[in-house]
């Protein structure tokens, strides 16, 4: 198989808008939808995603988290949920449920295997660049949130494509790591219609050039991304692990260091990654 | 943030070698690829002049009279000290940021001296003692970085192609 034909095939595809999501997705692409009209109210929203139970169950334990209710007050019910988290927060938690939904269908337990540690991953992501947005690069937490949780859409994708092209994962992906992933990326986050500074950011991701110090919202994603101690499984496969070799990284903000910032800030982001992996 | 951006055919591009160093201002973009060796930035804010060096050891037993050699930590730090003092200036009006010092074998019990990490350490020495004020460092690991540094706007932009599942540290100051 010629691995760089079958990429742009892909890509292609995914830039045709040709992209099947599960019954269980459509909901939350619906869900989607009605968060772009000015004139969506809660009723409308909450009524939504009660048709999803991931979702409505994922809503109400992230509104639930160290991260969206540091008083730890305990909420139960959807519209209180939504109330908390907010519109930003809320497309962040159902485009998680339509990055996870892509790989469901995987052929094989090693195929799902990496399908939930880069979920794992994902998560990780998205909780870090949601406090490094806030407390170090005074960028929108829920635009950090939502670049953190889609920031591997196309990697997920490729993998729902291993049933299409059947070895696919055991190819030489070196070319994915060069302009596959942004090719396809792009087209599915275009696709979904996420924000252009989300987008933006995933071009800044893609591009591999982290400002020092990070300021942009794509240096914000960059820097949860590099710092994230669950890796990308595709590094893997690719031969590029840099497991027990850490690198560190230290940057002064306001008289504060990063260690320190992410230290204080541990629990806000286990709570908020633990939230997302179930 | 950037108060002066130049046109992209203005910039000037200087690539850095090993044992290499450059002091300037203006239009000038400052570019390496590092390994194990360090580059340290020094970035002076009100003037908007500054450095980068790109060495490969800490230092050596220099023969007398030879001028210094940047592919040593503490002859390139004395290219810096040269430059900073011909510019009026003192070493704490002075910005830092320090890349590189990657591990190059992937294997850390062969009893190989990991010569990054004393190049890290040097290098963070050399900053403390002269009381410059370390902003920013991505350091260790083992792949290779590109880095850039913009004289007009001290800013520094780094790919580090392979980098992933990076800790934090707490050093200085």
């Amino acid at each position: 198989m010629d691995i760089q034909t079958v990429l742009d095939r892909i890509a292609a595809q995914a830039a045709a808008g040709d992209i099947a999501f599960s019954a269980h997705a459509q909901v939350a692409v619906r869900v989607q939808r009605q968060l772009d009209d000015p004139d969506c109210s809660i009723e409308q929203l909450c009524k939504l995603i009660a048709g999803d139970p991931i979702l409505a169950a994922r809503t109400v334990g992230v509104a639930n988290t160290v991260a969206f209710n540091p008083g730890g007050r305990a909420i139960t019910d959807l519209k209180s949920a939504v109330a908390r988290l907010g519109f930003s927060a809320l497309r962040a938690l159902t485009a998680s449920v339509i990055v996870r939904q892509m790989s469901w269908t995987l052929p094989s337990g090693e195929h799902k295997a990496i399908s939930i540690k880069l979920w794992e991953h994902t998560a990780h992501v998205a909780a870090l660049a949601r406090v490094i947005a806030r407390r170090i690069t005074r960028q929108s937490p829920d635009a950090a949130f939502l670049a953190g949780i889609v920031h591997e859409i196309g990697s997920f994708y490729l993998l729902a494509q291993e049933s299409v092209y059947p070895g696919l994962l055991r190819s030489n992906l070196e070319c994915w790591r060069g302009d596959g992933e942004a090719k396809v990326g792009r087209a599915i986050l275009q696709a979904l219609e996420i924000p252009h500074s989300i987008r933006e950011a995933a071009e800044t991701l893609w591009s591999g050039f982290l400002a020092m110090p990070p300021a942009s919202l794509g240096d914000t994603l960059l820097l949860a991304d590099e710092l994230a101690p669950v890796e990308s499984p595709l590094g893997e496969l690719m031969g590029m692990s840099r497991r027990e070799m850490p690198v560190e990284i230290e940057i002064l903000v306001d008289g504060d260091t990063l260690s320190h910032i992410l230290a204080e800030s541990a629990e806000e982001v286990a709570s908020l990654t633990n939230a997302l992996k179930h | 943030m950037t108060a002066f951006c130049p046109q992209p055919q203005a910039i000037k591009s200087v690539v850095l070698k090993s044992g290499d160093f450059h002091f300037g201002y203006g239009p000038t973009r400052i570019s390496t690829l590092l390994g194990s060796c360090v580059s340290i930035t020094l970035w002076h804010p009100r003037r908007r002049i500054g450095g980068m060096c790109h060495y490969m050891l800490t230092d050596r037993r220099r023969p007398p009279g030879m001028p210094p050699d940047g592919r040593y930590a503490n002859e390139a730090f004395e290219l810096f000290l040269q430059h900073v003092a011909r510019e009026a200036t003192i070493p704490p009006e002075y910005q830092a940021k320090l890349f590189g010092g990657a591990r190059m074998f992937d294997n850390s019990d062969d009893g190989r001296i990991d010569i990054g990490a004393q190049n890290i350490e040097y290098g963070l020495k050399l900053l403390d003692e002269h009381g410059i004020t370390v902003m920013s460092s991505h350091v260790g690991g083992s792949g290779r970085r590109k880095l850039h540094f913009d004289l007009w706007s001290g800013e520094v932009w780094l790919a580090f192609p392979e980098g992933e599942g990076a800790r934090t540290s707490k050093r200085g100051p």
